[in-house]
């Protein structure tokens, strides 16, 4: 039998003071005045006959009253029993992994594990502190009352951040408790309180390896992977959202097997979200079962050209070549139309560098005078930069250009004169919004519309001026870790442990038992 | 029993006490119970034929008839001739000296002394001895000029407690003569009356002498009051008030009756007498009005 312990022992210290008080007090008076006798028989009778005792030191009387206020003072060193002794705290690891996701019976094993966890909640004490920690992607933790409830404990997703049987071991000591509701796909930590709601099941997960990309062309080549956990089964891939049509593909999953399969989509020019989703027989978690890819739209340019006389058959029929390519169009260059791209041959022009996306070739400033450079000699040009890189401008031929009639820009082809002296022959201007690019001949004076690289120049030129626009996939590779349900245990629990029981409070005890003692002493004559 | 130290008792016989004493005693016949004893004394004498046992020298106050005029004719003295029947005119006087007597302010006891000083004073001038038995223990003394001896006697004596059936029984083996004077508080009556039976059954004749102190008469001052009894050293703490002292004085005249009791019950008299201790005056003592028997 375990002894009471005292919350407040401090207390016990008034019993110092209170003792030797009550002692003194108990005493019979002493009067001074002595007087002999010889009728001390008389002296009794006369008492008894008014019925009066001797005032005297009763024992028994100051024993009740000193165990009544040792009572008092016991009650405010609040006392309490031993209770039991055990855990005062419960951590609950809540499994939120992806695979959690899998369903079973049309219930996913995430909500099952919640309803097993809002269950044993309940049986747990209200004295013990309560915490719930939900592992995954995300990890969100409630405390107290909200813990119990878990009114909102979210979807599964991502992975655990460490193996549950080192973060249960991590989180247990002598006065906390951990319980582990796990799938068991990460084991379940031995000598701890632990339920699994998971089972066995095949499963398929699809992956995005690689994207193709032909922006601003509305090719799509997506390649995606099939890893099959399971027997061999057939499956559907179907690329669906925003594309010119739906494309779906048929492929055998091997077992336990992997399977590739390339999607030639076209996108829609509107651009969106493109949802490639793999359907496969059995499959217990279909989280893992799609991809998505967000997909720009398409530019769709409306290129404008100017040109002198004999330079805007050049232009014109170099901007329906890009307007052909990239789905645009070539619309009229006039006062208040617009255009997304602007060609621009020969002449001058009131045009600010870098305000808009275009391409100039030998056009000079109104204010500026004509000085011909004539035959120039190509040096090099910047390979390093996206505009030219993988291009190939060494048969370049230039007549005649226009000395110092470029804006200061970033150079892009150089030459020299006949002094030697190294000049631009191509600029490019980056301004806040846009790029243009400069060129300090015209194009019928230079075989640069007669090179292979002149029509992707062009469209980098258009790319450039409208940013970098690439299809990006939103959905994470698939975690193969947890898409393999075949080796998860089958459903078990290990129950909670028996917690810490408060003592009872003796406090009110202690006072019943002074008040008996003074009932007692005060009929005690 | 824890027992307090007991309390000293004034000098008993201080030189004015021994002047009163020997002109009360040389008083003689103004005495009134002293008139009454002698008379009876004379018919005794005459009626008795007794053995001529000796002489003793003439006291004021002896029987003229009863001098020895042929000594008187050989010696030119006063003698008193002492016959077998006069050796029997003598008396006992039984002093208690137990504890309780000291009680009272002054103490019963010294008032005890005084009377038992003058009792036996009287017997020695007036009758032919007096046994003194005080303190456990007796002594017997004759004449007048034994009165010094018997204060002194008195004056030695020793405070102890004793059982009155036991002090009889003493008394009885020592052949105490004549009658008993027995000076006490007979605080507990009934411890007496075994004592009294006992002596009335060996035909003595008894006459209790209670000198009486504030104590008997009232409770003292009112207020916290701690009572201790000299014979047990038993204590008792006491609120004194009207009613207390109004209950205490119901008993003492209790106690009052029960002694009377006691004493009638055994064919004797007990007489309670308020002695004027603190006086010297021969006119005081006078008033008390001594007589005593043989």
């Amino acid at each position: 039998m375990e002894l009471p312990t005292l919350t407040a022992p401090q207390q016990l210290w008034w019993l110092l003071a209170v003792l030797p008080l009550l002692f003194w007090l108990a005493q019979p008076p002493r009067p001074r005045r002595m007087h002999l006798t010889s009728h001390r028989a008389q002296w009794l009778l006369a008492q008894a006959s008014l019925r009066r005792r001797p005032p005297r030191f009763r024992a028994l009387r100051w024993l009740l009253l000193s165990m009544a206020a040792g009572a008092v003072a016991f009650a405010q060193a609040a006392p309490r029993s031993a209770g039991r002794s055990g855990p005062e705290r419960l951590v609950v690891l809540l499994d939120g992994s992806a695979s959690m996701a899998a369903r079973r019976g049309g219930e996913s094993a995430f909500a099952r594990a919640v309803e097993l966890v809002r269950r044993e909640l309940e049986s747990v004490p209200p004295h013990v502190e309560v915490e719930v920690v939900r592992l995954g992607a995300v990890c969100a933790r409630w405390r107290g009352a909200a813990a119990r409830e878990l009114a909102e404990p979210g979807e599964p997703a991502g992975e655990l951040p460490a193996p549950l049987p080192a973060l249960a071991a991590a989180a247990a000591d002598a006065r906390t408790a951990v319980f582990v509701v796990t799938d068991g796909q990460d084991g379940t930590p031995a000598g701890t309180a632990c339920a699994t709601v998971g089972a066995a099941a095949a499963n398929t997960a699809l992956a995005v390896d690689n994207v193709d990309d032909r922006w601003p062309r509305p090719e799509l080549g997506v390649a995606v992977t099939l890893h099959n956990f399971g027997p061999a089964r057939k499956a559907t891939v179907r690329a669906s959202g925003a594309l010119a049509r739906a494309t779906e593909a048929t492929v055998e999953l091997p077992a336990n097997g992997v399977a590739r399969v390339p999607l030639q989509l076209v996108r829609s020019a509107a651009g969106g979200e493109v949802l490639v989703r793999a359907t496969a027989t059995d499959d217990a978690l279909p989280l893992d079962d799609q991809a998505a890819l967000a997909v720009p739209p398409l530019p769709a340019p409306r290129i404008a050209v100017l040109g002198d006389d004999r330079g805007a058959l050049f232009v014109q029929r170099a901007a329906q070549a890009l307007a052909d390519e990239v789905g645009g169009s070539v619309v009229e260059a006039k006062d208040g139309g617009e255009a997304s791209f602007l060609l621009i041959e020969g002449g001058s022009a009131a045009v600010q560098p870098g305000s808009a996306a275009m391409a100039a070739f030998g056009v000079r400033a109104p204010d500026r005078p004509i000085e011909v450079w004539a035959a120039p000699t190509l040096v090099d040009w910047d390979h390093g930069d996206p505009l030219l890189a993988g291009l190939d401008f060494s048969e370049l031929s230039v007549q005649h250009a226009l000395r110092d009639a470029l804006p200061d820009g970033k150079p892009l082809i150089t030459a020299v004169d006949a002094s030697g002296t190294t000049r631009p022959l191509a600029v490019l201007v980056q301004g806040p919004r846009a790029a243009s690019l400069h060129f300090a001949f015209r194009l019928q004076d230079s075989t640069l519309p007669l090179l292979a690289a002149f029509p992707q120049l062009l469209r980098r030129a258009l790319l450039r001026g409208h940013g970098d626009q690439r299809v990006r996939v939103l959905t994470p590779a698939p975690s193969l870790h947890e898409a393999d349900l075949e080796r998860l245990p089958p459903p078990s629990a290990l129950p909670l442990p028996a917690f810490a029981e408060p003592g009872q409070d003796l406090a009110p005890w202690c006072l019943l038992v002074a008040a008996l003692l003074l009932a007692a002493r005060a009929g005690l004559r | 029993v824890r027992r307090r130290a007991l309390p000293a008792v004034p000098e008993p016989f201080p030189d004015a006490f021994r002047a009163m004493l020997e002109q009360l005693l040389r008083h003689g016949n103004r005495i009134v119970g002293g008139r009454t004893e002698v008379a009876r004394a004379r018919r005794r004498a005459l009626a008795a034929s007794g053995t001529f046992a000796g002489h003793r020298s003439y006291v004021p106050g002896d029987d003229v008839r009863r001098l020895d005029w042929h000594a008187f004719a050989r010696t030119g003295g006063l003698f008193v001739k002492l016959l077998e029947e006069d050796e029997r005119r003598a008396t006992t006087v039984l002093l208690d000296t137990s504890p309780s007597m000291l009680a009272g302010g002054p103490p019963r006891l010294l008032a005890s002394l005084r009377l038992a000083a003058i009792l036996g004073g009287l017997a020695l001038v007036h009758l032919d001895g007096v046994h003194v038995h005080a303190g456990g223990e007796g002594r017997g003394l004759q004449g007048h000029g034994a009165v010094g001896e018997l204060l002194t006697r008195l004056r030695e004596h020793v405070v102890r407690d004793e059982d009155p059936r036991t002090v009889v029984q003493s008394l009885l083996r020592a052949g105490a003569p004549g009658k008993v004077h027995w000076i006490s508080d007979f605080a507990e009556p009934r411890r007496f009356e075994v004592a009294l039976q006992l002596l009335r059954r060996s035909g003595r004749r008894v006459k209790g002498w209670l000198p009486v102190v504030d104590e008997d008469l009232a409770a003292p001052s009112a207020g916290w009051t701690r009572v201790v009894d000299p014979e047990t050293g038993d204590e008792l703490v006491l609120a004194v008030d009207r009613a207390l002292a109004d209950a205490l004085a119901h008993q003492l005249q209790i106690l009052v009756r029960q002694q009377q009791q006691v004493f009638a019950k055994a064919g004797f008299e007990l007489r309670r007498l308020r002695l004027p201790v603190e006086s010297f005056e021969l006119r005081d003592w006078l008033e008390v009005g001594w007589s005593y028997r043989r």
